[in-house]
């Protein structure tokens, strides 16, 4: 295994290969800032490119690009509140409002830095699970998965402000809002009111745009804003204090990893579940919960650490077993395939090098991405400071078109006015939306496991091994939470 | 005593919620009802709990809401405005296309604001050449061309 | 004055512009179509995931029609409502050639004959270029199963079949094979197919049907073990693995319902236009299409992306085979409603 490392380090020094990885670098951060413009874009527009290069310079491109597009996200979040990709929502409910009073640097700066540790850190990791890769991942099936997205909707209280009622009510319209559409298992059309655009349900990034990024132009027009920054000064906060807030919580960060990665590694659980499950993690443990909300820097730094670390994680799947742990994976998949490269166990034993050199790639990708999204805060940070004239038309544009981008129908445009407005309407009536997000996100989840773990192993299907552990560590949490609260009290 | 907004709120969601349980009853595997259904019953009950709160807590309320909460005149005419921008760009969209709503509307907005035209029209045209350069030719993405000109490409 | 001046210059463009644009099209009209293809934009539309195997194929296709034609494909992938959203548009499309798109037409042909809503289309309708893969399902068990024999999956209890992409191939030729050997059986639809093969591997489920060449790929991975083919005749991808009726003689009526997806209903992943594609074009470009399955080039290429075997069926037989299908629509769609009734509870 040694050998094999060395020579897929070997080869991702070649110039070449390098010189492919900092083309994706550079797209992949260029277009990451753009909300809408996921990997899963990206990869499906680079796919006629890569056909007839060489394996290792197409596939380090691409494992490039899709590395550092969670990297360049945040920056978007946090400056103007509209999220570059859908994980970036969790970080963004307390990257903005630090922006907004006028720590922008600060925000930008302890998102990238855990980006970019959650980018390279679980690389390690997996190189490390190589050997008992295939295994771990036989043990996680469909009962599992169902208790994990039930961890994840367990954050739903958490995520609610003030009036716990409240933010489980946002939660239960998410879930509600999830079963719209076509549902394949039974061929029923649910509140579909015959459209064929509402057959493939409510386009999650135009839900993102709508209710994040739409709703704070309405917000800002009606308060009377001039600018994002509400705090006086024009002095931009250091973005080393946000890389300093990061080391000061190392271990918040090393384990939001930890469960980015492992999330990433599972087929169908998708990367938002990780932020967001860190994101009500964090709260939880953390010593002061009111602040988040707010701008929490703990609210920033796990679950941007969680989201880039379910890259390397659902990297080795799709490597090891062909099986695409996201839709961007898949498309990778294809280009594995276009390239000749037969993703499976081989890729674990004949091929091993080529899976170090993608895997290492990641982490170089994240290095490097992230040191130029840090060099160049400082000045994006300005943007905070434009006047909001400029900033509407600016931001509006973004979200019509990153909203259209990710279905290429006009309906979608429509589908983020109208959560933009009820976002607003939320907002004033003092409703949490993020809970919303996370039961869209999770809801349809569920519902998919829960209707597979009852066919397969009835009722009580959650008594297995790791079911009853994630249930136990859950309970544990919300115990030690609960006391916590208590002896404040006392 | 007057009633807060939430309060209508959580009466539209209930009358909501209703007809979304009752519709979900229509469908014909369990499979199919269960998700709808168990999520509108518990919005219900969340919401009517939520009316208990709410009037529990009403005197609190109103002094919180006179406070720091209410909503003038003048917010209802300004959210009027940004929602007509944004309707209009939107049906600009749906007629032009976006290369050709996004200048319109962007000067449209920024005319409303009060800026001068040389600034809106600059601006305007940054903002479009910006998203044609990164959208159509960097990324290929082949942005709506809006019905008019779908109807002459015809 | 100025009024009327106005509009009769008005008047005049326009009636002007309808000449240009009137011969334009009666001079695309009377071009030859190799003349007419060359230097052309052609919309290229496939209802499928990027990256998906339908989507790599067709890229394939792509590049080597583009070769021969002379015209420049753009590639667009319109996958709503499964695929049948990209289907719908490419049915209302200008009939002038210029529009093309490819996919697994079985996928497609069921979903109009089980009417699942969203879809527009009909596929008898369509203008039919090529065939250009043809493939079969393969039943396929868990890699540690200790089903060997039709006997022993006739005598299991409980039997779980996994399918993905909705109700369709994969899901109705599990209700066939349930209902056809009398399973103790029930099916679970997943998501895709690489959860199902995950599901498989991970001995959640029992058994699954897939396109020979992806279930031989799973076998060679180790996370399944081939167990029958269906087919009238055992398939060159695999022909050390029998076909069900090698492996067991049902009784009419059931051997009745297997027919179809034996024989009738296979993988196809086909080029066509939308309905009324003029003669010459639509000859031209089943011309062409001949041309790219004979490149050896191609045929290289194309080895790399799928294991399915290359289809000799040309766009007059496809037209056939599809027709033939769709006069049957009315009894394939209550048989399958029934056995959806039964068996998906």
């Amino acid at each position: 295994m040694l050998e094999a490392l060395v020579a897929g380090a070997v080869t991702l020094l070649q110039p070449v290969v390098l010189a492919g990885m900092f083309l994706g670098i550079i797209v992949g951060l260029v277009v990451g800032i753009l909300p809408g413009v996921g990997p899963l874009v990206l990869y499906s527009l680079c796919l006629p490119y890569v056909y007839g290069m060489k394996p290792e310079v197409a596939l380090g491109f691409m494992v490039a690009l899709g590395s550092v597009v969670s990297t360049a996200g945040p920056v978007t979040a946090a400056l103007l509140n509209v999220p570059g990709e859908t994980s970036s929502a969790a970080a963004m409910q307390d990257s903005f409002p630090m922006t907004q009073r006028g720590e922008a640097g600060r925000a930008i700066g302890a998102a990238v830095f855990s980006s970019m540790v959650g980018g390279v850190f679980p690389v390690f990791i997996a190189m490390a699970m190589i050997p008992v890769m295939i295994p771990a991942l036989l043990l996680f099936k469909s009962p599992e998965k169902c208790v994990m997205v039930l961890v994840g909707l367990s954050f739903l209280a958490t995520l609610a402000s003030r009036s716990v009622y409240k933010g489980l009510i946002a939660g239960m319209l998410g879930m509600l809002l999830a079963a719209v559409g076509f549902q394949d298992q039974t061929g029923t059309a649910r509140f579909t009111f015959g459209t064929v655009f509402l057959h493939q349900g409510i386009p999650l990034t135009a839900l993102a745009l709508g209710m994040f990024g739409l709703t704070e132009i309405l917000d800002m027009y009606v308060e009377g804003e001039t600018n994002i920054a509400k705090s006086l000064t024009e002095e931009i906060s250091g973005v080393l204090d946000g890389i300093k807030d990061v080391i000061r919580h190392w271990w918040l960060c090393v384990y939001s990893s930890i469960i980015g990665y492992i999330v990433g590694i599972i087929p169908g659980i998708g990367g938002s579940v990780a932020s967001w499950v860190c994101y009500g993690h964090a709260k939880m443990t953390s010593r002061h919960p009111e602040e988040f909300g707010k701008g929490a820097i703990e609210g920033v730094i796990a679950p941007e650490a969680a989201d880039n670390a379910k890259e390397s994680g659902a990297l080795l799947t799709t490597m090891a077993f062909g099986i695409p742990g996201s839709s961007s994976m898949a498309i990778l998949l294809g280009a594995f395939v276009l390239l000749g490269v037969t993703p499976g166990p081989d890729m674990l034993t004949t091929k091993l090098p080529l899976a170090f050199t993608l895997l290492l790639g990641v982490a170089f990708a994240n290095i490097v991405g992230g040191a130029i999204c840090l060099i160049w805060a400082k000045q994006l940070c300005r943007i905070a400071f434009v006047h909001v004239d400029f900033l509407t038309p600016a931001i509006v544009v973004m979200i019509f078109v990153g909203a259209f981008v990710g279905t290429y129908s006009i309906i979608s445009v429509l589908t983020a006015i109208a959560f933009g407005l009820l976002g607003y309407c939320m907002k004033r009536l003092e409703y949490p939306r993020a809970p919303l997000i996370l039961g869209f996100i999770l809801g349809g989840m569920f519902e998919y496991y829960l209707s597979i773990s009852l066919k397969v192993k009835g009722p009580l299907f959650f008594l297995t091994p790791i079911s009853l552990i994630m249930i136990a560590i859950i309970i544990a949490l919300y115990g030690y939470s609960y006391l916590r609260t208590v002896r404040k009290k006392v | 005593m007057k009633k807060s907004a939430n309060f209508y709120f959580l009466v539209a969601l209930i009358a909501i919620m209703s007809w979304v349980a009752i519709t979900s009853l229509s469908f014909k595997r369990l499979e199919a009802q269960l998700l709808p259904l168990l999520t509108s019953v518990i919005t219900i009950l969340l919401a009517v709990g939520g009316m208990l709160v709410e009037r529990l807590d009403r005197r609190k309320q109103l002094v919180d809401e006179r406070e720091n909460n209410t909503w003038t005149p003048e917010q209802s005419r300004r959210l009027a405005a940004i929602m007509g921008w944004v309707l209009v760009f939107f049906f600009a969209i749906f007629l032009l296309g976006f290369l050709a709503a996004i200048p319109l509307s962007t000067l449209l907005y920024l005319k409303m604001r009060g800026r001068p035209w040389r600034t809106a029209v600059t601006f305007a045209a940054m903002l479009t050449i910006g998203v044609y350069l990164v959208f159509e030719l960097g990324l290929k993405s082949d942005l709506y061309q809006g019905l008019l000109f779908s109807v002459i490409d015809k | 004055m100025q009024l009327k001046r106005g509009l009769s210059f008005i008047m005049v463009m326009t009636m002007a512009g309808l000449i240009v644009v009137g011969s334009s099209e009666a001079g695309a009209a009377a071009q030859k179509p190799a003349d007419f293809y060359r230097g052309k934009r052609i919309d290229f539309i496939i209802p499928n995931a990027p990256g998906d195997t339908s989507d790599l194929i067709a890229r394939v296709v792509v590049k080597y029609l583009d070769k021969y034609t002379g015209a420049t494909s753009v590639i667009r992938n319109v996958r709503e409502a499964g695929g049948a959203q990209g289907l719908n548009e490419l049915y209302r499309a200008k009939p002038d050639g210029l529009t093309l798109g490819q996919t697994n037409t079985v996928r497609s042909t069921l979903a109009e004959i089980m009417d699942q809503p969203g879809v527009e289309y009909q596929t008898a309708k369509l203008s039919w270029i090529a065939n250009i893969t043809e493939d079969y399902m393969t039943f396929s068990v868990a890699p540690k199963s200790p089903f060997k024999t039709i006997a022993d999956l006739k005598a299991a209890k409980n039997l779980i079949l996994a399918a993905s992409g909705g109700v369709g191939h994969s899901t109705l030729t599990c209700l066939a094979l349930i209902e056809a050997l009398g399973l103790d059986a029930k099916v679970i639809i997943y998501k895709s197919s690489g959860e199902r093969s995950l599901a498989v591997a991970q001995g959640e489920v029992q058994g699954f049907f897939g396109s020979t060449s992806a279930s031989q790929q799973g076998a060679q991975r180790g996370q399944s073990r081939l167990f029958f083919v269906l087919a009238a005749k055992r398939s060159s991808v695999i022909p050390d693995v029998p076909t069900l009726r090698e492996l067991v003689q049902l009784p009419k009526d059931k051997a009745a319902i297997m027919k179809l997806w034996e024989e009738d209903i296979f993988v196809m992943n086909s080029l066509f236009g939308p309905p009324g594609i003029p003669k010459e074009r639509l000859s031209y470009l089943r011309e062409m299409a001949a041309k790219v399955m004979k490149d050896p080039e191609f045929k290289k290429t194309i080895e790399k992306v799928s294991d399915s075997p290359l289809s000799v069926m040309s766009g007059s037989e496809l037209e056939k085979q599809f027709g033939s299908l769709l006069d049957r629509k009315a009894e394939i769609k209550q048989t399958y409603q029934r056995l959806q009734d039964k068996y998906l509870k």
